[in-house]
């Protein structure tokens, strides 16, 4: 096991390497640079700024000086939001958007394996069809259609929570913001169990449970979940990356201050550093979540283990 | 003399020649016409699609009409000048946008997904019938791409290429293949050491004929169930994309563009937001449902 992770460690850094790469190149491809603006700067002046960011030596040097400072963890100045540093901007934006993601995660995985395994357990029945129903429309309905929507009837017309804005994360803040962004994640989940506790309550062992005259609760809790929570394990990751990108759209509308919003901006003002900077970060994240939930998947489930 | 029962099985037999020898496909063909939330779905996917195929002959304004006459400014619905979904804030009629937003938005979905399709079912293929280092290499390279954040990529990209509509198709569909890469290679492995594909080997056949003639056509049930899953997604996606201004560029129109347009007047003009958004999410149920349908038809275990 041990050797499994060293080696899964490994493959991360020439991935790291290449998403950086791949990302570096791409992003000076770009047509027109950071500091255009709509009046022309003296050439005097652009010459020195492009010499203090180093824009002026040929793509390779940058690239050869940027990828120095990554692997010594220093992701650059900004180009744009003068005197700040990437490490300085992402520190103040991700525990923004972290508590945003942490939270419709942890709000998403209660109510989806609620409603799923309540799903199961009416499998065929008004109660099964309801909740998948309404998980449907979870999948269907994007979260831009959803905010506004809620926005306007909650906080606009009827005053019950703040329109947008952080707050400094109260919870009148962040209700809204996190549950248009779980929505989409609850439908998924509560899908995915209900798949899987279906086949689970039918295995013979929660027939055993069942047999012994444990009660209902009991059966689903202590026996069912633990094999039906399963796929939640490799869900992981994927959800990760599908909250992320939809905190990007979240953060827009509610006006949040996390590094969704840093990363549009900067992609499009061309500020190259903190583009990449908010790339790297969330490629490692989805890395070692991967790893994360590949490890512990082997630890919970036998077959993966016997298997390897 | 004839025997009442001869008689009987007479006919039992002229019954049986008349049935004809069923096959996978018209089996699952049958299970899919007995769904009736699939059928229906069908049914309502071909309005849509028809719907914004003929919009123009329709309806009598053009798409990209501005009319700035008083009260044609954020119109409600009205018939009269058949405005039924009203007019945006450039006197635009929504009925026509939002239909052709649907001939962009349903384009991007199959073009995109053809695009993951033809790659995800090539590679998979091409992995799980050659296997051994070959297999181990490809899968590798397909776990590496999962833990690249492709929306990042896919914004980045538009930034790059100035919103390019062509590339929009391209970069969402070189995100979608690699489920399907794994769906595919996971179908060839377990058909791979079956006696048909012993006989084509033992034919002479070439690897890659094997691989076309005979793992594809094999392998394609599960593929087009993801393949109904995929297409939502892809017009997610584009909306997602079209939602933050990288998307489809105006005149042009997509959903996602035109519930952008609508957020921002969801107060004054909610039939802006409305329309759209309704379309929108009545084509992704029914892809959603055929989806389901077509996994229930093919495999039915699970009912």
């Amino acid at each position: 096991m041990f050797g499994y992770i060293l080696r899964r460690l490994l493959i991360a850094i020439p991935t790291l390497f290449v998403i950086i790469t791949v990302a570096f190149f791409m992003m000076r491809a770009a047509p027109g640079g950071p500091f255009d603006g709509e009046r022309k700067l003296p050439p005097e002046v652009e010459a020195n700024i492009k010499a203090a960011y180093d824009l002026d030596k040929p793509l390779i040097v940058q690239y050869g000086k940027y990828l120095g400072g990554v692997i010594q963890g220093d992701f650059g100045p900004s180009f744009k939001q003068k005197d700040f540093t990437v490490t300085e901007l992402i520190g103040q934006g991700f525990p923004v958007s972290l508590r945003l993601g942490l939270s419709s995660l942890l709000f998403a995985l209660a109510v989806g394996i609620t409603l799923g395994s309540f799903a199961a357990l009416n499998q065929n029945r008004p109660a099964d069809y309801t909740v998948m129903s309404v998980a449907m429309v979870g999948i269907t309905i994007p979260a831009f259609v959803t905010a506004p929507i809620l926005t306007l009837f909650l906080g606009v017309y009827w005053g019950l929570l703040p329109v947008a804005g952080w707050n400094d994360g109260a919870l009148r803040n962040m209700i809204l913001p996190v549950f248009t962004l779980a929505l989409p994640q609850i439908a998924v989940i509560s899908r995915l169990v209900r798949g899987s506790m279906i086949e689970v309550l039918r295995s013979n062992y929660v027939r055993t449970a069942r047999a012994k005259g444990l009660p209902e609760f009991r059966v689903v809790s202590q026996h069912a979940f633990k094999a039906g929570l399963l796929p939640l394990v490799s869900y992981l990751a994927p959800a990760t990356a599908a909250v992320t990108t939809g905190s990007v759209v979240i953060e827009r509308i509610f006006d949040l201050p996390g590094i969704g919003d840093y990363f549009v901006s900067g992609a499009l003002n061309r500020d190259y550093t903190l583009v990449m900077g908010v790339v790297i970060l969330y490629s490692a994240l989805i890395i070692v979540l991967n790893l994360v939930a590949d490890v512990a998947y082997s630890f919970l489930d036998p077959r993966v283990r016997a298997g390897q | 003399m004839i025997f009442p029962w001869n008689r009987r099985t007479a006919t039992l037999m002229e019954e049986a020649a008349d049935v004809e020898g069923r096959s996978l496909w018209d089996d699952a063909m049958r299970r899919l016409r007995a769904n009736k939330l699939a059928m229906g779905s069908l049914y309502t996917l071909g309005a849509i699609i028809i719907l914004a195929l003929f919009a123009p002959l329709i309806s009598p304004h053009a798409f990209d009409k501005v009319s700035f006459i008083c009260g044609q400014i954020l119109a409600p619905p009205t018939m009269a000048g058949f405005h039924p979904f009203g007019t945006d804030g450039a006197g635009r009629d929504l009925f026509v946008r939002t239909l052709y937003g649907a001939r962009i938005s349903l384009a991007v979905g199959l073009i995109a997904t053809s695009v993951a399709l033809t790659i995800g079912i090539l590679y998979g293929a091409i992995a799980g019938y050659i296997g051994g280092v070959v297999d181990n290499v490809m899968m590798r390279i397909v776990d590496v791409l999962y833990a690249v954040p492709f929306m990042f990529f896919v914004i980045i990209l538009m930034v790059v290429f100035g919103r390019n509509f062509v590339l929009l198709f391209l970069a969402i569909g070189a995100v979608e293949w690699l489920t399907m890469a794994r769906i595919v290679r996971g179908q060839t492995l377990s058909i791979r050491k079956k006696e048909f594909i012993e006989a084509a080997e033992a034919a002479g056949l070439g690897r890659l004929q094997i691989i076309a003639r005979h793992v594809i056509p094999n392998v394609i049930g599960p593929v087009i169930v993801y393949v109904t899953l995929t297409i939502p997604a892809v017009i997610l996606a584009e909306s997602f994309l079209s939602f933050l201004g990288l998307g489809i560029q105006e005149p042009l129109t997509s959903w996602g563009v035109l519930i952008a347009e609508g957020k921002d007047e969801l107060e004054t003009a909610p039939w802006m937001l409305i329309f759209p958004a309704i379309f929108m999410a009545v084509t992704l149920f029914c892809f959603n449902f055929i989806g389901d349908g077509l996994r229930d038809a093919l495999d039915p275990k699970d009912r």
